[in-house]
């Protein structure tokens, strides 16, 4: 049962990179290391699959959000991210994200302040 | 009452005393979605860092700058022949000698059925246009110098051709319907919120449930329509994901893209 979730996990959410490292050999090198399922157990790989899915979450986040507050200032984050960070191939770039996260953090401490 | 209080319609409210609605909800059930968007954000920024797209991928602003979206112009008579690759200028080379050799010495009557083949070809061709033609990623490694009824083609082999984008207008139409949905929600239902919100109803949102709903099938419908148009193909790269590296599975099954170099094994 174990082996089935971990292996579901490991095929469906799990992103690899994740796991990728180096790994030193006896002659002093670095080789890259290809991940493998026997090496990591059930909660890595729960936590592993949450994060690869971070992208979903954050969208889910957004709509959750504009439904519970539904004003400009969500609003305006749906609109964003409908309107460009969707757009941007393959991903959106840092800068949306730094831009989106300072917006919030700019919300919640005037929320805080009013 | 609370229709007209521009601090609901903004966002930024009191949650405790005399001013707040519902009365005293609290600081915690007030800014509950906006922390959790901020942790879900974090999550994003911390797998970001990890695959190492936060600070070594710059992406392009134009999607069609992007390589896999990078289309070589239709219109080849426009370019100048510098631009073109082989394939390109022999097929030039082909019009130009169909045009002066061909065309131009043909009686009237082949010169007309000439036109009319081409006048139907253009509109089988128009629907090919408007609709995506996904060409799968291997094709057939064809050998163009023994190929006599099309010598030339023009296309890349590994390249799928989207039909034509028509975000710009349909963003403004449903833009456009938005904000008919939400400001002028009382022209189109006839529901008065201000009233209803005077004898005493429990709800606390701005727009009504009919025009959340409108809204969010709004966006569903942008999604959807730009998923139609990037989602080309389906094959197995897929099943692993998008920004995946390659698992073992996926080299065993020697499923290499035609073309690709060996190097993915090392």
């Amino acid at each position: 049962m174990n082996y089935q979730i971990r292996l579901y996990l490991w095929t469906n959410y799990v992103d690899h990179i994740l796991f990728m490292h180096l790994e030193k050999t006896k002659d002093e090198f670095y080789l890259l290391r290809k991940p493998s399922l026997r090496d990591y157990g059930i909660l890595r790989l729960l936590e592993a699959s949450l994060s690869s899915r971070s992208s979903q979450l954050v969208y889910i986040a957004i709509v959750f959000n504009f439904i519970m507050n539904g004003n400009l200032i969500s609003l305006f984050i749906v609109v964003t991210v409908m309107g460009f960070s969707i757009l941007n191939n393959p991903l959106p770039s840092s800068k949306f994200w730094k831009f989106l996260m300072s917006y919030m953090l700019t919300i919640i401490s005037l929320k805080f302040l009013y | 009452m609370l229709a007209s209080r521009v601090d609901y319609i903004i966002g930024i409210h009191k949650f405790a005393g005399p001013a707040s609605y519902p009365r005293n909800t609290g600081i915690f059930y007030g800014i509950l979605a906006d922390v959790l968007l901020l942790m879900a954000l974090l999550l994003h920024k911390q797998y970001l860092g990890k695959i190492g797209a936060w600070n070594y991928v710059k992406t392009q602003g134009n999607i069609y700058k992007n390589p896999s979206f990078n289309i070589e112009s239709k219109n080849i008579a426009s370019n100048d022949g510098d631009s073109r690759n082989p394939n390109q200028r022999m097929d030039l080379l082909a019009q130009q000698h169909h045009d002066v050799f061909i065309y131009d010495q043909s009686a009237w009557y082949e010169k007309a059925w000439y036109n009319v083949k081409k006048f139907a070809y253009q509109i089988a061709n128009f629907y090919g246009k408007v609709l995506p033609q996904y060409m799968h990623r291997k094709q057939k490694n064809l050998d163009a110098r023994h190929r006599m009824g099309h010598p030339f083609i023009t296309h890349k082999f590994k390249k799928v051709k989207p039909g034509k984008d028509y975000f710009t207008p349909i963003f403004f139409i449903l833009l456009l319907v938005v904000v008919l949905t939400l400001i002028y929600w009382k022209n189109i239902s006839g529901e008065d919120k201000a009233q209803s919100f005077g004898a005493a109803t429990l709800s606390l949102d701005r727009f009504s449930a009919v025009q959340v709903i409108t809204l969010l099938m709004i966006l569903i419908l942008l999604l959807l329509e730009r998923m139609l148009y990037r989602a080309r193909y389906v094959d197995e790269r897929d099943l692993i994901g998008k920004y995946q590296s390659q698992p073992d599975t996926y080299l065993r099954t020697g499923a290499r893209s035609f073309g690709q170099p060996n190097a993915a094994n090392g």
